[in-house]
């Protein structure tokens, strides 16, 4: 009789009856409650003296970019824009200003769009003279550069640009407080669900040693295929479960208090190097899509140390080191090929800049994006490490 | 019903823990004797399959150690019995039934006539690391005789019980030996003396004496005691 169902249930009791377990999904529920509102705590302040409440702050701002959403970023809306920043004080700390938050609090993105496309100064906007097309000229010039400059093969090069005259300009402005803030807390999200992971997986296999439970198991009739499947199976639920449940619940809370609006605002318009005809709805999902299939390969990853290290503290260990190397450690532009690997590596891959930068994986001579091709590598690798893991488990021998 | 150990050997680097055992076992209680490091435990996970022997087989009725066929009828209980502490004694030897392939209506039986029998039915509700020394070791005897084993390893089964338990032990391994292979090892001689058939006594890796001990004319104890002592003039 096949009892993996039995065994699988008894292998999530294992990882979920420890107090540990409790203690960090605590934690990351409250870092989900807590994210989607981090800015709208407290207050605002100038010169010693409280202005505002950081929400009422917000508020205005809110209604203010609400009230321009799904206009063209066009010649009138940057006018517009111009305008309202020229009645701000040239002064240093000009976003303090009564006339800022007065005028120019609603066209901040507006803003933000001419200068990066144009490289604008504060203080050179109230001699500023120039049209829509000459903002969106610019842009390109800005975006061709940088691309020329970002060690990509000509092939890419000419995909991008080509991409890039495909958008339909100009582009539309939409308010998009929600996405913004999900792809903002993307990478943090990320990095605490690794060390999650790493936390709770590290003793799947190492455990049974230390408690030596192991030579009960692997003397039953099924404490070795059947039993590595249910432990495995066991521990990509739980990763996948609780980082669905958290994704779901600050996709909720973003959602549901800042409201859906702004889900097709296009991607190049808040991340200049994303070329590619996308909305930023749409980068949300396949942002924490991907997450969830990197956390299978890093949850396979961790109990294969577990497994090979026989010890949860060096898995622990050597599991959050690359966590953390993977946050810190950035390899140059220049070296293309090993910076590219070690980007798409899932301790560092889960950040926006990574996951939609312009290196692409060339097949065939088409330029395949990395959102595109990374899952099905994690995929693939996790398949393999799962069969690796899985040939040592069968081998082991309680020496 | 036969158990095939053939030339089993273990070495680790230049020390030999087991030096090529040979022997050929039926039904009945083999008593294995030795003092620490004779290599005891390490000829039993060997015969457990948990082991990759340096050279040589084990076999049961032709089905080799490493197959799963093999651990199908095998119940052991390891000298250092591990548990997970916040299991009760149900769930863990639920859990074990699992392993063991036993299919979950016969299991729930086979659970409570077990725990009946070690003596932990009033307790199989409460967490195992609430438990005496003596009652785990009834659990961990417990869980070998869970799927009606073949053939039965039991690595120090006797100790931390007391004189009570110990005598509740020997009559249940005296049962189970008449319908399947009870190798058991111990330092008690005793233990050995009042249920084994056959008698394996190992020094350095290798047996020393394997046979029946009513044939001799001095006691058990003696025979064994006089193999430390020739150990340690050796030494």
């Amino acid at each position: 009789m096949n009892n993996i169902g039995t065994l699988y249930r008894y292998e999530i009791k294992k990882i979920v009856g420890k107090k540990l377990f409790w203690i960090m999904s605590a934690l990351l529920f409250l870092l989900a409650v807590f994210t989607p509102f981090s800015n709208l705590v407290g207050s605002y302040y100038e010169s010693g003296e409280k202005i505002a409440s950081n929400l009422s702050f917000y508020k205005e701002e809110q209604a203010g970019k609400m009230a321009l959403s799904g206009r063209a970023l066009d010649d009138e809306l940057f006018k517009e824009a111009i305008a309202a920043y020229s009645k701000v004080p040239e002064v240093f700390n000009y976003s303090s200003t009564e006339e800022y938050r007065k005028y120019a609090l609603a066209y901040n993105e507006i803003y933000g769009f001419i200068r990066s496309s144009t490289g604008l100064k504060f203080e050179d906007i109230k001699n500023w003279d120039h049209d829509a097309t000459y903002v969106y000229e610019k842009r390109k010039e800005n975006i061709y550069l940088y691309l020329e400059d970002s060690f990509l093969t000509d092939n890419e090069i000419k995909f991008w640009k080509d991409n890039y005259e495909k958008l339909d300009k100009p582009f539309t402005y939409y308010y998009h407080d929600a996405y913004q803030i999900l792809l903002d807390s993307f990478q943090t999200i990320s990095i605490i669900l690794f060390a999650f992971v790493s936390i709770v997986l590290s003793g799947v296999f190492a455990n049974e040693r230390q408690l030596k439970t192991e030579p009960i198991i692997l003397a039953s009739k099924k404490g070795k295929k059947e039993t590595f499947m249910a432990k495995i199976l066991a521990g990509i639920t739980v990763s996948v479960s609780v980082s669905l449940i958290l994704s779901i619940i600050l996709f909720s809370l973003c959602l549901g208090y800042y409201t859906p609006e702004g889900f097709d605002y296009s991607l190049t318009v808040y991340f200049n190097a994303a070329t590619y005809d996308i909305s930023i709805g749409e980068a949300c999902i396949i942002a924490y899509l991907i997450m969830q299939i990197a956390l299978v390969l890093f949850s396979i990853f961790v109990m294969t140390l577990s497994e090979v290290l026989k010890n949860s503290v060096a898995a622990l260990s050597v599991s959050m080191l690359l966590v953390i190397l993977g946050g810190m450690i950035s390899i140059p532009q220049s070296f293309r090929a090993i910076g590219q690997i070690w980007d798409w590596l899932p301790v560092s891959y889960l950040a926006i800049w990574n996951m939609f930068d312009e290196r692409t994986l060339p097949i065939f001579g088409k330029c395949i994006l990395s959102w595109q091709i990374v899952p099905i590598i994690y995929i693939i690798l996790s398949i393999l490490l799962a069969f690796f893991s899985g040939y040592k488990y069968k081998k082991i021998s309680v020496e | 019903m036969e158990l095939v150990i053939d030339r089993l050997s273990k070495q680790y680097g230049s020390k030999i823990a087991v030096d090529r055992i040979s022997a050929k076992l039926g039904k009945g209680v083999y008593g294995l004797l030795g003092a620490n490091g004779a290599g005891k435990t390490t000829l039993m996970r060997m015969i457990c399959g948990i082991l990759k022997p340096t050279s040589g087989s084990v076999s049961f009725d032709g089905i080799d150690s490493e197959e799963e066929n093999f651990r199908a009828i095998l119940g052991y209980l390891p000298q250092d019995f591990g548990y997970y502490p916040d299991f009760n004694a149900y769930d863990f030897l639920f859990y074990l039934s699992s392993l063991k392939a036993i299919p979950k209506k016969e299991a729930k039986a086979k659970i409570n006539e077990l725990l009946d029998v070690v003596g932990l039915k009033d307790v199989a509700k409460k967490k195992i690391k609430t438990y005496s020394g003596g009652m785990k070791q009834r659990l961990g005897i417990a869980q070998a005789l869970l799927n009606d084993p073949k053939l039965l390893i039991l690595d120090e089964p006797t100790a931390g019980l007391d004189p009570k338990e110990r005598v509740r032990f020997r009559n249940l391994i005296e049962k189970l030996g008449k319908d399947c292979i009870v190798l058991l090892s111990t330092h008690i001689v005793s233990d050995i003396e009042h249920i084994s058939d056959e008698v394996l006594i190992m020094k350095d890796g290798s047996f020393v004496f394997q046979g029946k001990w009513n044939d001799k004319e001095s006691s058990l104890e003696d025979f064994y005691l006089s193999q430390f002592e020739e150990g340690e003039d050796s030494e």
